[in-house]
């Protein structure tokens, strides 16, 4: 019994871990090219959750085929984001970038709650609640399927990152912003395309998300802090990091909350990140930056 | 003159003898004069009671608590049409009972300073509400402190009425009861279907509602002889429940006592089916398990689990189909247990100022008469008993001692009344089938 305790445990962290890791991809791009944290995070895979549902709801199209409208969707919206918002306070300081993405994070909340009231709200597909059983493991299919897109588009984006022309200059921006400019990449523009992208990560997550959670405005925000943790863990501003925090926080909360206690789940994950800090300060995979 | 003059002389002794017999009969006079007067004065005033009967009501008609605050509003309105059209307080020569609405805004401080505008403006015999337990508790120390009598319909926190006020009475069962109602239903339903149930496991989410139920829940099931083998608080909101139930599943308990929020009870229930937890009883003591869209949400994993309520439209109780067709006729919405328990109370009020009426009818409206009357209520039948208790009788601290939970099932998609047996409205079901044996 023991065992199948442990292993279900593992399990289901992982599975969640992956969701958490495409949340923070994301939000590690956002920051590694334009130095930026944005709160909006959460809530941009908010909006994505609740497109997903008016999909389903009214013209019934399946979540998983709706990332196809949902992705694009939130590229967009996170490119205006950025041309018209964010890029004017690149240069300003930290404080007001801050009050900028929390700004947007309230109005999009806010925008929610008045569109879409206040009401919890679910899916119910034709596999919701379906399971497969792996030996002793249960494992919902909803939740399988979610997490091995969510890896899928992973890694498709660090082959964008590593192979395409437009990744590289990304990654070189992310390095360093001047030299990439006197390189003659087209910083502004690489600044909208990675927003665009961070945005259209976490809307894939939301969408793969709703498949087996509950949707409501104010979702987002357990979300971005889980992001945020996990960016940290794993390197401000590095890829690979992001993915790897995601997944460690996803079986450290699922760990904690089965061995230790369910309403202390949070407080394994923080201690980890605390012993991981104090052993590497710039994070798992995280270069130090002068 | 000579009146005059022994009045004037009053105090010599030369002519006392006079002047003590006209003070006298003066003093007499004044006396019956004054006697009379103060009877008459005393029988106009107090016996003629005014023909409107004002009720405040402090309620949140916005913020967000509105459509709650509008809910019970309907169910006030229903019944003072009801009671005024059936001739209106009788022992006060058929004094018609009126409403007085004052918005709080879901907020404690509008609550305060929006319960004493009522009170100075409108000076209400009695006050019904305010909802929400945080708010029922700033509006209650305003009324106490002008001496209003307060009823509230629905409030539940046991702090509401552990302040040793003599105005504040409560309609509802006791928060720090509805733990051990969970309870009693299970020991009722293992009996009633032959199905022995030995383990339990409580899961809940640990704000102060969850936690004062499951602390209730904890005390009372060694008392019937339960083993609790898993006790569990989460914090409300989280991420993901797996965890809560992989070790629910090792703990195997007979039957799980939960208390969630709506987003919790959505992701208990689908999680229950993924992770194949089965028990006999999935019993919740209300709270998210309770609203329509944790049906619409979770979908068929709603099926078979028990809620508790206060209140519920198909409640067996003469009288009560009658109330939730016309109410339902009028509003196109489902009558629901804030309406319900709304309308209760209006008729409750209605009974117990009917009460002081007959026991103190030189003063009927004063608060103390009026706590007399509240103090020695013992209604059980009529549409004041029209709550799951089914009887409304009050102790020295004001709580309806039959104030008591009534457990709904979620049945083909419909909450129906399963326990208690006397008043149910459905055969419930229990054991609930396996998930795997479920279509």
């Amino acid at each position: 019994m023991e065992s199948v305790v442990l292993a279900q445990a593992i399990v289901s962290g992982l599975l969640m871990g992956g969701l958490y890791a495409l949340i923070s991809v994301g939000l590690t791009l956002i920051f590694g090219v334009m130095r930026i944290i944005n709160f909006a995070h959460g809530d941009l895979m908010m909006l994505a959750m609740y497109i997903t549902y008016w999909m389903f709801t009214l013209y019934g199209i399946d979540p998983y085929i709706s990332i196809v409208v949902t992705m694009p969707v939130l590229f967009v919206i996170g490119s205006v984001i950025q041309k018209s918002l964010i890029n004017r306070v690149l240069d300003a300081p930290q404080s007001s970038q801050l009050f900028l993405t929390l700004g947007v994070m309230l109005i999009a909340q806010n925008a929610a709650l008045l569109l879409w009231k206040a009401d919890y709200r679910a899916i119910r597909a034709p596999y919701t609640g379906s399971v497969i059983k792996l030996g002793e493991v249960f494992v919902g299919i909803p939740r399988l399927t979610s997490f091995a897109v969510a890896i899928i588009l992973t890694g498709m984006l660090y082959l964008f990152l590593t192979r395409t022309k437009i990744g590289r200059a990304m990654r070189a921006t992310a390095q360093n912003r001047e030299v990439s400019m006197l390189m003659g990449v087209n910083v502004p523009r690489i600044q909208t395309v990675a927003f665009g992208i961070g945005s259209a990560c976490v809307g894939a997550a939301g969408t793969l998300l709703s498949t087996f959670y509950y949707i409501s405005p104010t979702v987002g925000t357990t979300f971005t802090l889980t992001a945020f943790l996990a960016v940290v863990l794993g390197g401000m501003g590095s890829f690979t990091g992001a993915f790897f925090g995601g997944l460690i926080v996803g079986l450290a909360e699922s760990l904690g909350a089965v061995y230790v206690a369910t309403q202390y789940r949070e407080l394994v994950t923080f201690i980890i990140f605390i012993f991981i800090l104090l052993a590497k300060p710039s994070g798992l995979l995280g270069k130090s930056r002068v | 003159m000579r009146v005059y003059e022994a009045l004037k002389d009053a105090g010599s002794t030369r002519s006392s003898k006079a002047a003590t017999k006209i003070q006298a009969v003066i003093i007499i006079a004044v006396i019956i004069v004054a006697s009379v007067a103060a009877y008459w004065y005393y029988y106009t005033t107090t016996i003629a009671v005014p023909e409107e009967i004002i009720i405040g009501a402090p309620l949140p008609f916005s913020g967000a608590m509105a459509t709650i605050g509008l809910s019970c509003q309907r169910g006030h309105d229903l019944a003072v049409e009801d009671i005024n059209a059936a001739g209106g307080i009788e022992s006060l020569g058929g004094a018609k009972i009126k409403m007085v609405y004052a918005d709080i805004q879901s907020d404690p401080e509008v609550t305060t300073s929006e319960t004493e505008r009522l009170i100075s403006t409108h000076h209400p015999v009695a006050i019904l509400g305010a909802y929400a337990s945080s708010l029922t508790y700033v509006a209650t120390a305003v009324s106490e402190r002008e001496k209003v009598p307060f009823l509230a319909p629905m409030a539940q926190a046991d702090a509401i009425t552990d302040r040793g006020f003599q105005y504040v009475f409560r309609q509802a069962i006791r928060a720090s009861s509805v733990g051990a109602k969970a309870i009693d239903m299970i020991v009722e339903m293992a009996e009633h279907y032959g199905t022995p149930v030995e383990t339990i496991a409580i899961v809940y989410e640990n704000t102060l509602w969850g936690q004062t139920g499951a602390e209730a829940a904890r005390k009372r099931a060694p008392e019937v002889g339960f083993t609790i083998v898993y006790d569990e608080a989460y914090s409300q909101g989280t991420s993901d429940l797996s965890p809560v139930v992989i070790n629910l599943k090792a703990a195997r308990p007979d039957v799980v006592v939960l208390a969630s929020y709506l987003n919790d009870a959505i992701l208990m229930a689908r999680t229950f089916h993924e992770l194949d937890f089965n028990a006999m009883g999935y019993v919740a003591m209300g709270g998210g398990y309770l609203e329509p869209d944790f049906i619409n949400s979770a979908g068929k994993d709603s099926e078979f689990f028990f809620a508790g309520s206060g209140w519920q439209r198909d409640l067996s109780i003469t009288g009560l189909a009658d109330v939730v067709e016309r109410y339902e006729e009028k509003h196109e919405i489902f009558m629901n247990e804030h309406a319900g328990l709304c309308y209760a109370a209006t008729w409750l009020i209605k009974e117990v100022l009917e009460l002081s009426g007959s026991l103190h009818p030189d003063n009927p409206l004063d608060p103390d008469s009026i706590r007399d009357a509240f103090l020695k209520i013992d209604i059980s039948s009529g549409p004041a008993a029209m709550t799951a208790g089914g009887r409304a009788k009050f102790n020295e601290k004001g709580d309806n001692i039959y104030g008591s939970h009534v457990y709904l099932q979620v049945l083909n998609g419909t909450q129906c009344t399963a326990w208690p047996f006397d008043r149910a409205a459905a055969e419930a079901v229990w054991p609930a089938p396996l998930w795997n044996e479920r279509q």
